[in-house]
């Protein structure tokens, strides 16, 4: 379930919830295009961009990621990988 | 002619209904959970008082019923008449109407008459642009007791109905970040020696060029249907300026008196939000001297900010303590700043 969820699925490429992501990421950093692995501008103080990516995030997967989880993103994958984690049954919220 | 030393008799305050909490704010605007979060991280806040009712989105105060409160509160605690007050002047960003001006309408409750009476409509400054005028007006000798009034509430800008998930960023930040309040002080040049003295008072506008940080439209019948946001704010302008204008409006404040940043005992910082009010202080540098601040805890509360900080600090000052308050404006940038000292009636004055 994980590996698909963060695209690492044999055959997969990018799968939900890395293209969710990705649409996120572009539409409110205004970025031409971010692969999954591709560095991420750091974020720190950057608050209005944060909270639009973490409604974004809430809205369209269904998770509250922790705001230092945005902050401190270094790649898409890793963002999908913290999701994926708080998406599953028992995971603190 | 000597400038008669003008004392702050008395402070009062007023904060409308309960404590709202970053979740039930949230929560009642319909706002994705994530929000409680971020208000927490970015904003600092964790609840304010309202003037409506969000449940009902009923209007329970208005800013003459918050200020004709503070206003009694600032009079008993100073011992004074509302019959002796011989003018009255009021900040605020947030008047009930424009006409009749707010200040008038607490005049009139409080039974106050034949009197000159002011009101004075700016943002965070507009508090202590009513004590400077005030303290000027005493200063010639035409006036002796002043009630001065600073207040905001947010009832015309936040509508529960409304959906705010659906409004432009700017508009949820502005909603999270201000509480309502009025506070009011009793200055006079009569003798009080134990009182504190207000040293000094003064405003400055530096926004030459420079575009708004913060805008607040209002509406008449010939544009009541404009699509015009009604507060519009540029957040990394005000992040990025208030705590150099906050530093500045201190240093003038300190060289205006020939004090030392170690002779302050009490500072009463900018009240932004409890994140950038940290960031001011910082700028600041006044380790020495202790802060009074309630922003995290009632929001910002704009033109009542120095009357709530003033009734927080005055009972906690002891004889000779120095404090320096500062704010600074965003809408076209205005520094301000006054200074209160504690007399050493032991040594026969200050």
């Amino acid at each position: 379930m994980s590996d698909t969820l963060t695209g690492e699925q044999p055959g997969a490429t990018e799968t939900p919830p890395l293209e969710q992501l990705r649409e996120i990421w572009r539409d409110v950093l205004k970025l031409d295009d971010v692969g999954p692995d591709d560095e991420l501008p750091y974020l720190g103080g950057q608050s209005m961009q944060i909270i639009q990516l973490a409604v974004r995030v809430e809205r369209t997967l269904g998770v509250k990621l922790p705001l230092q989880v945005l902050v401190e993103a270094t790649t898409l994958r890793g963002v999908a990988e913290a999701a994926v984690e708080l998406r599953r049954p028992g995971a603190a919220r | 002619m000597d400038r008669p030393e003008i004392r702050i008799l008395g402070v009062g305050t007023a904060l409308p209904g309960p404590l709202i909490d970053n979740a039930e704010l949230v929560r009642r605007f319909g706002l994705p959970e994530v929000w409680e979060q971020w208000i927490d991280t970015f904003v600092g806040t964790s609840s304010r008082h309202f003037a409506l009712d969000l449940e009902s989105g009923e209007v329970r105060y208005s800013l003459a019923d918050l200020g004709e409160q503070a206003a009694r509160r600032a009079l008993d605690a100073a011992g004074v008449e509302a019959s002796e007050v011989d003018l009255m002047v009021m900040g605020s960003a947030t008047p009930d109407k424009l006409m009749p001006s707010t200040v008038t309408v607490v005049a009139d409750r409080l039974g106050v008459d034949d009197i000159s009476t002011y009101q004075l409509l700016s943002g965070c400054t507009g508090a202590i642009q009513a004590l400077d005028v005030a303290c000027q007006m005493l200063t010639t000798g035409r006036h002796r007791t002043a009630l001065v009034l600073g207040g905001d509430t947010c009832a015309k800008h936040l509508d529960p109905s409304i959906d705010l998930a659906e409004l432009s960023l700017n508009m949820q930040v502005n909603a999270v970040l201000f509480g309502d309040a009025a506070g009011a002080a009793v200055l006079s040049t009569r003798d009080a020696p134990e009182a504190p003295v207000l040293r000094r008072v003064f405003t400055r506008l530096v926004g030459r060029g420079r575009e708004p940080g913060q805008t607040v439209d209002w509406y008449g019948w010939a544009d009541r249907h404009s699509d015009r946001e009604p507060v519009t704010e540029d957040f990394k302008a005000v992040e990025e300026s208030a705590p150099v204008m906050a530093a500045e409006a201190l240093q003038e404040l300190l060289d205006d008196l020939d004090w030392k940043r170690t002779d302050l005992d009490y500072v009463l910082p900018p009240q932004l939000s409890g994140h950038m009010t940290r960031r001011v202080i910082e700028a600041l540098d006044v380790p020495g001297a202790e802060v009074v601040s309630c922003v995290a805890e009632i929001g910002n509360t704009a033109n009542a900010i120095p009357f709530i900080q003033l009734e927080r600090a005055i009972p906690e000052m002891a004889m000779g303590d120095r404090a320096a308050g500062v704010s600074v404006e965003a809408s076209k940038w205005i520094k301000a700043g006054y200074a209160v000292e504690m007399p050493d009636v032991s040594t026969g004055g200050v």
